[in-house]
């Protein structure tokens, strides 16, 4: 979202407006005498986030999430950049198919994990299933559009050229469709998480949703708030590593617009 | 002066140089009767050429002329072996020709670069895809002569988006030139230029085609341009396409851009324009 040109001011004003933010939402708690099982002061958070670190429970809990995160991830990317692949090469198969994508993608995956976590037990199998079930599709999709973008030009060049079908795969298709591809396991990572979070709300003994949970349930609305944060951490750094990945892969565009599923 | 061929009776004529026009063996292309019909989506036939018939011989410099919808492109994809004919016999070198062929090159409308291609990497190409990644070693001397003849040496390792529009139709005509094809085929390169760049880049095409001695088809709808270019005016009208006339163009060479205001030129121009005046009115012949 955020990669790019910002200029030092844009990221101060950034950083004002967060500070500005946390200190009305400290000032608020404490003249409104809001009870910290509504609302805990940012203050509050902060010290149950030290303590959590601290003690090494929150680490632990944010290294488990992390690798449920990454694992789905990584095994639905890869799932969804073969699939993607295999139905764009052939224009029946694709047509054929194409509309279930779109019809599974729009089903809520979140809606289905009870079913996984019957099918793969309570540890982290079923996790990173979910995570891997979310991942798949953003990458799916935007596999097999980025693969099918090639300009009517360029594949009439190519055949001037006499090129074989697998160069023009890799030398023509693939560099096309990598923005495309790019944007998928950009959107596909971050929808990880929620995947990972998802599965530890349905039934867990670890984990930052596991931890949300039993904070919640012991009404340490602080320990939740503290929780989300290493949440909201995750997300922002697989996404800017994402980011940081696009660039250096595509130094040839500056932007693209790719199909951008989400949910 | 001019001398017409009418399409129908091949070989009936000469050109000025006393060639052959149709058909001849000593022709580097030739084209029999070409036809070609497409199914268009309302399920009608669509005659898109029709009995097109000339000889092109080696190193000739050639304008397929007409307004938008005669067919131009659809012959130069024949030509390129791209697109399969209906009917009729099309030649290179004696031979049918039946599908791409390394000894042609083609130049697109737009570049059609590889975005993440450097441009020395675009020109080559074409080898990468016929000759093997191994043999790209032994082109690039050949490429850096290519990119010098285009006025882009220095620009290796730059890439398409750091380009003016005329620098990569220029490695586009560099691209095409890498395997010393016999002909290049161009669909009118320059249209997506400005009028001022376009004439620059017509008269750098005449250099490099005196500097390389290919024979050039070149698909145009100016009439002027045409005329500055080709050696012969291959004049082609609407619905269904035909080649309704062949115009050789006697005006000396090398040609320079004053000669545009000759009174030779204008009788060209105005020669080919009222055969435009007299098919349609609305047909896009403006120079």
């Amino acid at each position: 979202m955020n990669e790019g040109t910002r200029t030092p001011i844009e990221i101060a004003q950034s950083l004002l407006l967060l500070a500005g933010l946390l200190a009305a939402w400290e000032f608020a708690v404490v003249w409104l005498d809001i009870s910290p099982i509504l609302l805990p002061a940012p203050s509050a958070v902060a010290i149950s986030l030290f303590n959590g670190i601290k003690s090494g429970l929150l680490i632990k809990h944010f290294g488990v999430t992390f690798f449920e995160t990454m694992a789905g991830f990584l095994l639905g990317s890869v799932a969804g950049l073969i699939c993607g692949g295999l139905i764009a090469q052939s224009r029946p198969v694709e047509r054929l198919l194409y509309p279930y994508v779109i019809a599974f993608q729009t089903i809520p995956k979140v809606a289905i994990a009870p079913l996984i976590v019957i099918w793969f037990g309570y540890g982290v199998a079923s996790k990173v299933v979910i995570a891997a079930t979310i991942a798949f599709f953003p990458v799916l999709a935007n596999t097999i559009v980025g693969l099918r973008s090639v300009p009517a030009d360029q594949m009439e060049l190519m055949a001037a050229f006499m090129a074989t079908r697998s160069q023009t795969l890799w030398k023509v298709r693939v560099p096309q469709a990598l923005p495309f591809i790019l944007v998928g396991l950009d959107v596909g990572a971050v929808l990880a998480v929620i995947g990972a979070v998802v599965g530890e709300f349905v039934s867990a003994k670890e984990g930052l949703g596991f931890q949300i949970l039993q904070s919640g349930f012991s009404l340490d609305t602080a320990g939740v708030f503290a929780a989300l944060v290493l949440l909201a951490v995750m997300g922002i750094a697989i996404h800017l590593a994402m980011a940081f990945l696009r660039k250096k892969v595509l130094y040839w565009v500056d932007d693209v617009s790719p199909v951008n599923f989400s949910g | 002066m001019l001398v017409s061929d009418q399409v129908g009776m091949p070989a009936s004529s000469k050109s000025a140089a006393g060639r052959p026009v149709a058909g001849k063996p000593a022709d580097l292309v030739t084209a029999q009767g070409v036809r070609m019909v497409y199914t268009s989506r309302k399920a009608e036939l669509v005659t898109a050429l029709d009995d097109v018939s000339f000889g092109i011989a080696e190193g000739e410099f050639i304008a397929l002329l007409g307004p938008s919808g005669c067919g131009k492109t659809t012959l130069l994809k024949i030509l390129t072996g791209t697109l399969k004919r209906t009917s009729g016999r099309v030649t290179m070198r004696g031979q049918p020709l039946e599908g791409p062929r390394p000894d042609i090159g083609r130049v697109f409308q737009a570049p059609v670069l590889l975005a993440w291609r450097s441009v020395l990497d675009n020109i080559l190409l074409p080898i990468e895809l016929g000759e093997g990644r191994l043999q790209r070693r032994d082109y690039e001397a050949r490429a850096r002569n290519y990119l010098k003849m285009v006025g882009l040496e220095g620009f290796e390792t730059k890439y398409p988006h750091e380009l003016s529009g005329g620098m990569q139709q220029r490695v586009a005509i560099g691209r095409s030139l890498i395997r010393d094809p016999a002909m290049l085929l161009m669909d009118e390169p320059f249209g997506a230029l400005d009028a001022m760049t376009r004439d620059l880049m017509n008269v750098e095409l005449l250099r490099i085609w005196q500097a390389s001695r290919k024979t050039i088809v070149l698909v145009t709808h100016s009439i002027a341009e045409a005329v500055f270019l080709a050696d012969r005016v291959f004049v082609m009208t609407p619905r269904p396409g035909r080649l309704s006339e062949i115009i050789p163009i006697d005006l000396p060479r090398p040609r320079h851009l004053e000669m545009i205001n000759s009174p030779e030129f204008g009788h060209y121009v105005r020669r080919i324009g009222r055969h435009f005046a007299a098919q349609s009115s609305d047909a896009g012949t403006a120079a």
